[in-house]
Order: structure tokens, then C-alpha cells, then sequence
């Protein structure tokens, strides 16, 4: 048998590129429905996970889909926004406590998430290097984004503009990182956190400049942290606002309107027992209640039967394929028997068993499907380790 | 001794074939079959090593009677007692040269890859001039190194009998003159009955017999063509 290995060894090196070939091709039949697998196992693995813990999520009427994905992934954009009056009527309930999400902008790429202090702690998230936010313009980063943009507790990081082209949007804001998270394994290691008022900032509904004066202190000086409605200001609109939030400039930030209207995308809403969820999610039947409830999980099983199919498709697909190389590889054997007839002819005379040239090419096919396994083996493992995203790209 | 009795062989396709009423060659002997081309002399060959199986009679070797064994006792015949050169030398290419001169070794798990193997190897590379080429790769050798490289190949396994199919063939003059130099000197070392089917008449001299297909009457043998057999009487040397 070793001699015979040896062979086989010698034949597919001599035709190195005929082999290499046929391992590619083979590595890719192989790959490809086990790859399919192994992706479609985590990503709905996590999926579910991510759903799992979050009991309810509230927001502006529309696509559940869209709401399910947006407050977990922070990926979709609900096509309207609720408000805070409505987080805090799912507080004032007392059957849920109520943590609001507002996710509409982003910085170098990775999703700016408003959020109170609540959601560190519903999500287990530790701040590993630095501290949580305490000054306006403060931000957490996830453990993905630090690593990604270099980014250590001190740095500054900018959000980007909603649209480039609206020129009266938002005008970017520099944010300073004060702290970041340990790693969780989740879409919470892409995003960047900031707390409520200052994501309201970046979104333009507060801002700060420096002939802001507040008509209402006495003497015209106000600091940021005390901001109320009731609070009057007088702008010189031919000053620009802050683009960034220091100590010095932290007091001249204010808000316009009334507060309780101010958006949030998403609510996510933890009721304290089974009675206090189904009786928030009664508060929502209403057909023409512009907000609506949703348990993310049920959402997210639709979701995953979409999935489901999609991957039953694409395995019979691979199905067939595999056939159509197995059979390729049938013809591409028999087609090599018999261009090699003479050296068996040959080693027939010389007095070798006519199983031989079974065992030569078996021994072939072994060594190609061996080298393909291993490559394919390698090639998973090598993307789940140079790309955690690749088992998980939500 | 390699005797043939009363052998009678046909192919079935065309009908021709070939008649022995007896044949003796003593061990150690050299012969030399000629004659043009299809006249029989490679049936001969695959004959006296058990490749071809003859319709009637007997070949004995060594007083074995090959005609009695079945196939895998005859491919164990050929692989131990027998060595093979072929005209167009029947190298494997993607092998290097000591590697093709193990073949048998490798194809057969009765033959044990020994450090002693691999030492003969060394040491048959040398006699025959291709000591320092055994890593070297086919593609790389000329004609007559690839020759000599079959016919290593053919005494790896010291046989009783060296059989070459017109071994020469191919061959210029000069290099023809040194191929069957060495045939003669390694069948002498091993103490093998040479046969050598050759159309090239200027070698028969050398030989202890040489046996003519176009005079089948004179070396005994018939060549049967769609016509009913007439074995001829017995040749003694």
C-alpha cells in the first residue's frame, strides 16, 4: 500500500496543476454546503440569542421587521420615529421599565447609538478601559471600534452628516471618547454609545454657539447639564454653532421645542412579570395606534424562516452541484485511466495486480479528497478567526 | 532450464499463433529470437513469463510448470523470477530513476522495501553508470540512460530470467553496442538465461542460440497462420 501511495503521490505532484485544479473545484464542493451550514447555524444561532433577551420593543407604527432589526442590530431605519413622551408613559406605567434607542447617525461607519445608562446594564455590557459618559459629548465605543479606528479613552472620534447634501442638516459634532467596552460578541462591539442628550445634539435639536444667551439666568451664563424647556435663548445666526463640546463651551448647549417630543427610533421595554407584558402589549392593539409593540423574537422567527428557506434552496443547489462534479470527476477519472493504459500495460507485464490500478487511482482520489477537506477545514477556520463578522454579519 | 513441450498458441483474433513441439534452454544461456517484425517472437516472450497462456502444452522453468498456475501465481512468477526490458523502455515519467527501478518493489507487497533494497539499487545504478542520476527525473536522461534505466529496473529483483524485447531499437550504433554489453554482463553477474528478441542481425554472433522465425522449420517453431497446426520436430542445442 505504500508503495502504491507513493505512486498516487508522485502522479498528482508530477500533474501538480491538473491537481491543484481538481482540489480547488472539490475544496469548493465541499466548502460551500458546509460553509452555508456553519454560517447559517451561527448567524441564526445569534440571531435568536440577541432576540431571545429582548423581551419587547416599541416604536413608531410600520414594518416590524424593520423595528426588530433596527433596536437589536442597529441595521434598518424605521420608516418614522416615536417620541420620548413615549418611553416615559411605558415608565409611568409601571409595567415595563423603558430604555430608548436613538440610532439615526453614525461615525467613521459604525452606528451612533443614543441610549440611557439603563442599556449598558440591560445588554451586561462593562466598560473596560476608561469610564461611561458623564459630560455631554461623551461617548463609550464598542470594543470592535476601538480596535478598528485605534481609538483609546481621550480620543476624539466625528460623526458623520445624515446627508452630505442637506446644508441644513446637522453639522458633525466631534465626540470624545471617554470610554470602552469590554468585548461582548454582539452588534454592541460595532456601535458607539452616547447618552440621550447628546445624541439629540448631534441629530441638531440641541446645539450650543457662542452669542447664545439664556434670557431667563440673570446673568446670561447657563450650564448644559440644567438645560429645561422653559429655558429662552437669543442666537446670532450669523455665528456657527459648536462643532465640538468642551468644558468651556458645555453651558452655551441648549434645546428648542417641548422635550417630551423629541424622537427616539426604538424602546425597548422589559416588563417586570408575564401579567405587565400582556398588558402593555394590550395597550397597542389599537389598528390606528400610531405607535406599535412588537416581541423581537417572534419577528425574528419570521425572519428566520425566510432564512430556513433561502438555505434549503441553496442546498439543493449545492446538491445538484456536487453531483455535477462528482460526475466531472467520474469522466475526468476514466478519461485518465485511459491516457495512462501504457504505464498500466506496463506494470501488468512487470507482474503487479490488476487491483493495483484500482488501488493506485483510489489511493488518488483519497489523497485529492484528503488535501480538499483539509483546505476547506482551513479555509472556515481561517474566516471565523481573521473575520468574526464572517458568522455573524448582522 | 526452461523447457516447452508440444506448446500450441493462437490468438483468437486473427488466428495467428505459434507451434512448439520442444524446447530446451539450459539455465544461464543466452538467446537471441529474430526475425521481422510480427513473426511471433514477442508471443515468445510473454509465453515463457506467463503473460500469454498457450492453448496446448507445457512451458516448465526451473521445473515449474507455468501453464498449471493460475493467474496470480504467474504474476507472482513474473515479479520474482522474471525481468522484463522493453523497446520503448516503459518508464513511468513522473518517477525519478530510482524510483523506476523500484517499481517492482512498489507494486508488489510481496517484495519487501528493504535498506538492503535500497543499497542493491545504489549499487546497480553504479555498474550500469547512473549512480549520480537516480534523483534525476525521466524527462531528463537521454535514450540510452533511460534504457539503462529499464533494464536496472528488470534486474532489481536478481531474475532467473531477463527477458528483453528488442531492446535496441531505438538506439544509435554506439549506445546499441553499450546497452547489450551490459544486458550480456548483468545476465553473467546474475547467472539469467537471456532472451532477446531483436530484428538486428549483427548482434546474433554474441549469442549461445539464436532462434530465426522466417526459418521455422530449422528453430523448431511453427508459425500458424488461419492453418491448422503441423508441429515440426524436436531442436536439440
Amino acid at each position: 500500500m505504500n508503495g502504491t501511495f507513493l505512486l498516487a503521490r508522485r502522479h498528482l505532484w508530477h500533474h501538480r496543476w491538473r491537481s491543484a485544479v481538481l482540489v480547488a473545484c472539490l475544496t469548493l464542493t465541499i466548502l460551500l454546503p458546509i460553509g452555508l451550514r456553519i454560517f447559517a447555524a451561527g448567524f441564526e444561532s445569534r440571531l435568536t440569542t440577541r432576540a431571545k433577551s429582548t423581551p419587547l420593543v416599541v416604536g413608531a407604527a410600520g414594518s416590524e421587521f424593520d423595528l426588530a432589526l433596527h433596536s437589536l442590530y442597529f441595521r434598518t431605519q424605521p420608516s418614522r420615529d416615536t417620541t420620548i413622551s413615549e418611553a416615559n408613559r411605558i415608565s409611568n406605567s409601571g409595567l415595563a421599565q423603558a430604555i430608548p434607542l436613538f440610532v439615526r447617525f453614525k461615525a467613521e461607519d459604525s452606528p451612533i447609538v443614543g441610549t440611557t445608562a439603563d442599556y449598558l446594564s440591560f445588554r451586561n455590557l462593562r466598560v473596560a478601559k476608561g469610564r461611561t459618559w458623564k459630560r455631554l459629548g461623551d461617548c463609550l465605543i464598542g470594543s470592535n471600534v476601538a480596535t478598528r479606528l485605534h481609538l483609546v479613552p481621550g480620543d476624539g472620534l466625528m460623526t458623520e452628516p445624515e446627508d452630505v447634501f442637506d446644508l441644513e442638516g446637522s453639522l458633525p459634532l466631534k465626540m470624545q471618547v471617554s470610554g470602552v467596552l469590554a468585548e461582548s460578541s454582539s452588534p454592541d462591539d460595532n456601535a458607539v454609545y452616547v447618552d440621550m442628550d447628546t445624541a439629540w445634539i448631534i441629530a441638531g435639536i440641541g446645539h450650543g454657539h457662542a452669542s447664545s444667551k439664556k434670557l431667563s439666568d440673570s446673568d446670561g451664563t447657563t450650564d448644559g447639564a440644567d438645560l429645561s424647556e422653559s429655558d429662552t435663548f437669543v442666537n446670532d445666526p450669523l455665528i456657527a454653532p459648536y462643532t465640538e463640546i468642551t468644558a468651556e463651551n458645555a453651558s452655551s448647549f441648549h434645546f428648542h421645542g417641548d422635550r417630551n417630543s423629541f424622537p427616539v427610533t426604538a424602546i425597548l421595554a422589559i416588563p417586570h412579570d408575564e401579567e405587565s407584558e400582556t398588558l402593555l402589549m394590550g395597550r397597542y392593539l389599537a389598528d390606528d395606534d400610531p405607535a406599535q409593540i412588537i416581541r423581537p423574537l417572534e419577528v425574528i422567527d419570521e425572519l428566520r424562516e425566510i432564512v430556513i428557506r433561502i438555505r434549503q434552496f441553496l442546498e439543493a443547489t449545492f446538491v445538484a452541484m456536487t453531483c455535477v462534479t462528482m460526475a466531472l470527476l467520474g469522466l475526468f477519472i476514466v478519461l485518465s485511466v485511459q491516457l495512462r493504459q501504457r504505464d498500466f500495460a506496463t506494470m501488468f507485464r512487470i507482474g503487479c495486480n490488476r487491483f493495483v490500478v484500482l488501488r493506485l487511482v483510489g489511493c488518488e482520489l483519497l489523497i485529492l479528497f484528503v488535501l480538499s477537506g483539509l483546505v476547506a477545514a482551513f479555509v472556515i477556520f481561517g474566516l471565523a478567526v481573521a473575520i468574526p463578522s464572517f458568522s455573524f454579519p448582522l | 532450464m526452461t523447457e516447452i513441450d508440444d506448446l500450441e498458441f493462437r490468438y483468437d483474433h486473427d488466428g495467428f499463433g505459434l507451434c512448439i513441439s520442444s524446447l530446451r534452454i539450459p539455465a544461464g544461456e543466452s538467446v537471441a529470437l529474430v526475425g521481422p517484425s510480427g513473426c511471433g517472437k514477442t508471443t515468445l516472450l510473454n509465453l515463457l513469463v506467463g503473460i500469454a497462456v498457450p492453448n496446448e502444452g507445457n512451458i516448465r522453468f526451473e521445473g515449474r510448470e507455468l501453464t498449471r498456475l493460475n493467474d496470480a501465481a504467474r504474476r507472482a512468477f513474473r515479479i520474482s523470477t522474471a525481468g522484463m526490458v522493453f523497446q520503448e523502455f516503459e518508464l513511468l515519467t513522473y518517477l525519478n530513476v530510482e524510483e523506476n527501478i523500484l517499481l517492482p518493489f512498489l507494486l508488489n507487497s510481496s517484495l519487501r522495501l528493504t535498506y538492503e533494497t535500497k543499497k542493491n539499487v545504489s549499487e546497480l545504478a553504479e555498474s550500469l553508470g547512473l549512480g549520480t542520476l537516480l534523483k534525476r527525473s525521466i524527462d531528463q536522461l537521454s535514450h540510452g540512460e533511460r534504457q539503462r534505466v529499464a533494464i536496472a529496473r528488470a534486474l532489481i529483483t536478481n531474475p532467473a530470467l531477463l527477458l528483453a524485447d528488442e531492446p535496441t531499437g531505438n538506439l544509435d550504433a554506439a549506445t546499441r553496442d553499450q546497452i547489450v554489453d551490459l544486458l550480456f554482463e548483468q545476465a553473467a553477474v546474475k547467472q539469467s538465461t537471456l532472451f532477446m528478441a531483436t530484428h538486428d542481425h549483427s548482434l546474433i554472433d554474441r549469442f549461445d542460440r539464436v532462434i530465426d522465425f522466417s526459418c521455422p522449420g530449422e528453430s523448431g517453431i511453427q508459425l500458424l497462420r488461419n492453418e491448422p497446426a503441423h508441429p515440426v520436430p524436436d531442436v536439440e542445442p
